[in-house]
């Protein structure tokens, strides 16, 4: 993150240098600065104003994103401002407007932020061939890249530029590695196993915010900050205005009035999720608290940077684990920030959708012909080896819907005149500016007062759970549902707002949208620690090492050094790790335990790869499929970050390693074991919507868009059974392996297993590994039964309001 | 666009045609207020006594309607659909064929695809067909000629004929669509399905919704309601759950 200024200034001085010559109105277009994040648009605005009001330029800077109003909006579109400040799905909608890209072409430089944030996902894609669209008018375009380290940053360079053009990474002075402490249990030997929620250290962080100061305390999600911040108010209600709350779903204006309020330094802490992760630089913080498992050192570094920097320029991080091994992952997490280990994030290739979406955008705004745009789509770096049939079928899709819509003459979306591809429906257009992007949420209903004022935004899954009356928890309030009518929830502030007051249960939401598994690198290093702890002389130094709270300066821990030791922590897990070891093993990177032992339930067989919770779902479906190929018999399995778990009726053994772990027709297996179509179908939900054949309506109208509504599901359904060959259907199957089921990691996965030697134990209770993950009980199934057999077994799930019906 | 009839549909697997029609030992049978009813897997409802298919829901040219704005949808759902019905007829030697509703989806409705479909259908049987909202919506006026229209609560046996299902009154069972009833099931060790039932109460039945081309909507059976579910392809029949009675 370091080299961000250096840029910045380079480029001003070049950009201030030829504004010499002065002429109002203010110059046209000429800086673009794209950003992931709305929130971080208005801070990037204000940071570059400063110079540019020092200087005494005549330049106009603005923000366009999803938040400016409409009028302003318009009258961009009839010119833009010097500088814009905007974001990859507001820079698209401007692509789709005839006048605006002609303003654009006058364009000299883009500075893409956060570039890592992108780089991964389509929205990056997005960013891609926006970009070249841009170069394509204006091949001196000068583009900039501002990320965090990443594993992969020559390659996120690469992706950037495009094919056939060089660039150059410009690192900023190394910042030393943030100091990271652990939060640690008074009494490790109560401290839970498992779990997610993670109160247990609540006493601890409530004193840590009592120091004066302002700190960020991180949440891995929405649900989690939600009861972090109730609970920190019931403990301490004095509190009240000093804690804040901040997460996606909540209304912008409460967002801002936090982010201002978190500014002017008047809070205490502000319980947030990633919503706050990136660079807004508030430097009033001085702290940053993470709650639960750090997932993967890149994102921890990330959290860990939005803390003022001391004098010595460290930032620092307070580490709040939920459960016993979370300790571990924070050790692990400061051992790899020091060697500088920081997970990849690889680009996504060639999707099929986003190009889908492209084209329409294209066609919207200055219209094109085909050779043209393909050349220009294949310097983007996603497309680069786009086929010419891949290309022909995208073509097709977007103007006469496909090879199996032929036939209809009735179907456009892009028509053809004269060579050149356009947009003439109207009201294709305006639903096609509605839905651009790449980001897909669920169906949300807005959260509203009865006489107005809007919280935000909750799943429509979670809302018609409730009925009139239920309480939940909701933007830092308690409250009561009224009803539910044309897409909005209208509440009041339940009764008895303060301490527990007993009406009954007051329900969290839960947001979908994936929890992050622990990343593959840092389960590698809690390996690692895990055997170094183990080693038994080790263990008892430990103990006596043993205290309360800080993982301070203690010298004589060999492991990261100017870290900090992480004697402490070795010492809160010491007694756990010795109950592992007694009554089983320890897990190391040089053998693959496998712990079988008996219930209840049947025979259970552990193993711990520590890949992370993705991987070992499909590895789960895997070894189940192939045991129960062997020999026929019906094999549920679980899984969490660290391991997974095998239950059969009958007694299990791992007797032919080199076959169940074999990577010999290891996509073949997957698909067949791991319900892949239904994967599929989930996964087609975004590839939907992004290529224009569902989208969620208009706001405010949910009742016009009623009639071309459909669920993605059907879509898929329908697409399979009578367009099987549709190349969107096997892209939603590519991404299933590569994005659902991490295809890659499995596989390299899978080589290293099949080469450590199998340390087999038979403990007569779970173990503390195995205890989370039987806990987890997240079981499926691989079987062979009949759906009517299936159905037979099932009982209606009964919703609460059983008995209510209609 | 190819007509009705012109070969099988596209695609590869044959998920709702019926495997060699649909013999009168398919499906699940049942006596409801005294008549000899069969719940089908294909989504109908089969009277012998009166030799009357019933279905509801059927929504044909919905993927013409979707196409005309823009929305790329295959034309194969109709087809099946069409397939299928026929097939029934022929395989049960049905004398009438008995639609619940939303026989048609929306402007452009009243193609000659839909048309020819149509038609066919009334070659070989009686079709009587309530007024859904839907239907109202395509407009009347231009549907084919022979088509029979019934006004809600019409009455066939012991029964009324509606789209809407309306509250009881006061003993006269009814049979209706337009709910597109679905439940979901789960198993103990979270295995998951959502499918398409017949919904039976004391005095109203509701039919699943038969087109290939349609949603659902998960319903609440109250105790004492039977629900019977289909499979996702008729091999798989009917079963009934129970609903914790």
């Amino acid at each position: 993150m370091g080299w961000v200024g250096q840029v910045g200034r380079a480029g001003r001085a070049r950009s201030a240098a030829r504004t010499s010559r002065q002429a109002p109105p203010p110059p046209p277009l000429r800086l673009l600065w794209i950003t992931p994040l709305r929130a971080l648009a208005r801070d990037t605005l204000r940071q570059l104003r400063e110079p540019v009001d020092a200087l005494g330029l005549d330049w106009s800077l603005e923000l366009r994103t999803g938040d400016t109003s409409s009028s302003r909006k318009a009258r961009q579109l009839q010119r833009l401002p010097t500088v814009l400040v905007t974001t990859p799905e507001s820079l698209t909608l401007l692509l789709s407007y005839r006048k605006t890209a002609r303003q654009l072409r006058r364009l000299e430089g883009v500075v893409v932020d956060e570039w890592h944030e992108l780089v991964g996902s389509k929205r990056g894609v997005q960013t891609e061939l926006a970009l070249a669209r841009l170069r394509r008018w204006n091949p001196a375009l000068r583009t900039w890249g501002v990320s965090a380290t990443l594993g992969n940053l020559e390659e996120a360079r690469d992706v950037l530029m495009g094919t056939g053009r060089q660039g150059r990474i410009v690192r900023g002075p190394r910042r030393p590695p943030p100091r990271i402490r652990t939060l640690l249990p008074t009494d490790p030997g109560r401290f839970p196993w498992a779990g997610h929620l993670g109160l247990a250290l609540l006493d601890q962080v409530t004193e840590e915010l009592d120091r004066p100061g302002t700190a960020l305390v991180f949440t891995n999600t929405r649900s989690q900050a939600e009861v972090w911040h109730d609970a920190l108010l019931q403990a301490r209600p004095d509190w009240e205005g000093e804690v804040a709350l901040h997460h996606g779903s909540l209304e912008r204006k409460l967002r801002t009035e936090v982010e201002a309020a978190l500014e002017a330094g008047e809070l205490r802490a502000v319980v947030c999720t990633s919503s706050l992760d990136l660079g807004v630089d508030f430097p009033a913080v001085d702290r940053v608290l993470q709650v639960g498992s750090p997932r993967g050192t890149g994102r921890l570094l990330q959290r860990a940077g939005r803390s003022g920097h001391t004098p010595d320029g460290r930032s620092q991080l307070t580490g709040v684990p939920t459960h016993a091994f979370e300790i571990v992952e924070f050790a692990a997490a400061r051992e790899a920030a020091s060697r500088q280990q920081i997970e990849a994030r690889p680009p996504v290739e060639r999707p099929l959708d986003v190009l889908a979406q492209h084209l329409v955008t294209v066609a919207l705004g200055s219209g094109f012909r085909a050779p043209e745009l393909l050349a220009e789509v294949r310097t983007a770096r996603a497309y680069r080896d786009l086929t010419g049939e891949e290309w022909g079928w995208t073509l097709d899709f977007v103007t006469r819907g496909g090879a199996a819509l032929q036939a209809y003459p009735r179907y456009r979306r892009v028509v053809e005149e004269d060579g050149v591809f356009r947009v003439r429906d109207r009201s294709l257009a305006r639903r096609h500016r509605m839905t651009v992007g790449t980001i897909t949420d669920d169906a949300q209903l807005v959260v509203r007062y009865r006489k107005g004022a809007r919280l935000g935004t909750v799943e429509e899954s979670f809302l018609s759970r409730l009925r009139p009356g239920d309480t939940f928890l909701f933007a830092g309030r308690r409250l009561e549902l009224l009803r539910i009518r044309d897409m909005t929830a209208q509440v009041r502030r339940a009764r008895g707002r303060s301490a527990g007051s007993g009406r009954g249960r007051t329900a969290v939401p839960r947001w979908m949208g994936g929890r992050l598994p622990l990343s593959t690198e840092l389960g590698g290093v809690v390996l690692e620690l895990l055997q170094r702890w183990g080693e038994a002389p080790s263990i008892e130094a430990a103990r006596g090492a043993g205290g309360e709270g800080s993982t301070g300066d203690d010298p004589d821990g060999e492991g990261p050094g100017p870290q900090g030791s992480d004697a402490h922590e070795q010492a809160a897990v010491a007694g756990l790790l010795e109950v592992q070891r007694r009554w089983s093993a320890l897990p190391s990177p040089d053998t693959l335990l496998v712990e079988a032992c008996t219930s209840r339930e049947g025979h259970h067989l552990f193993l711990y790869p520590f890949l992370g919770r993705l991987v070992h779902e499909g590895l789960g479906a895997l070894l189940a499929w192939r045991l129960s190929r062997a020999e026929p018999r019906s094999i549920q399995y679980s899984v969490n970050d660290y391991g997974l778990e095998l239950v059969c009726a009958d007694p299990l053994a791992l007797d032919d390693p080199e076959h169940l772990l074999s990577t010999d027709a290891l996509l073949d297996d997957l698909m067949a074991c791991m319900n892949a179509t239904e994967l599929a179908r989930r996964q087609f939900r975004e590839i939907a919507r992004v290529a224009g054949l569902v989208f969620p309506g208009y706001p405010g109208r949910s009742k016009s868009a009623g009639q071309v509504q459909v669920s993605s599901g059907l879509l898929f359904d329908v697409l399979e059974r009578w367009d099987p060959a549709n190349p969107l259907l096997s892209q939603a199957r590519r991404e299933v392996l590569d994005r659902e089921l991490h295809v890659d990691r499995m596989r390299r996965g899978l080589d290293r297993l099949q080469t450590l030697p199998v340390v087999r134990t038979t403990p007569e209770r779970f173990t503390p590994l195995a205890f989370p993950i039987w806990a987890e009980r997240l079981h499926a199934r691989v079987s062979s039964e009949s759906w009517a057999q299936r159905v037979r077994k099932m009982a209606l799930r009964l919703e609460k309001a059983a008995g209510d019906a209609p | 666009m190819t007509g009705p009839g012109e070969g099988p549909p596209r695609g590869t697997r044959p998920a709702t045609e019926p495997p060699g029609g649909a013999g009168p030992e398919a499906g699940l049978a049942f006596t409801w207020h005294g008549q000899r009813l069969r719940a089908l897997p294909h989504r109908a409802l089969w009277w012998p006594d009166r030799g009357a298919l019933v279905v509801a829901d059927l929504h044909l040219g919905k993927e013409a309607h979707f196409r005309a704005r823009g929305i790329p949808v295959p034309e194969g759902p109709g087809q099946a659909d069409d397939l299928r019905v026929r097939s029934l007829l022929a395989g049960l030697g049905a004398r009438s064929l008995v639609v619940l509703g939303d026989l048609v989806h929306g402007a452009p409705s009243w193609t000659p695809a839909v048309e020819a479909i149509l038609k066919g259908w009334m070659s070989m049987a009686e079709v009587r067909v309530v007024t859904g909202n839907h239907d109202l919506r395509a407009g009347l006026q231009e549907a084919p000629e022979g088509l029979e229209w019934l006004p809600e609560g019409t009455m066939l046996g012991p029964f009324r004929l509606h789209h809407h299902p309306v509250a009881p009154d006061g003993g006269t069972p009814l049979l209706a669509g337009h709910l597109h009833p679905v439940v979901r099931l789960r198993g103990a060790d979270g295995d998951g399905v959502r499918a398409p039932c017949f919904w039976i109460r004391q005095d109203a039945m509701v039919l699943p919704a038969f087109g290939s081309f349609t949603g659902g909507h998960p319903v609440r059976p109250g105790p004492g309601d039977r629900i019977l579910v289909t499979g996702p392809s008729p091999r798989d029949g009917v079963v009934e759950v129970p609903t914790g009675r």
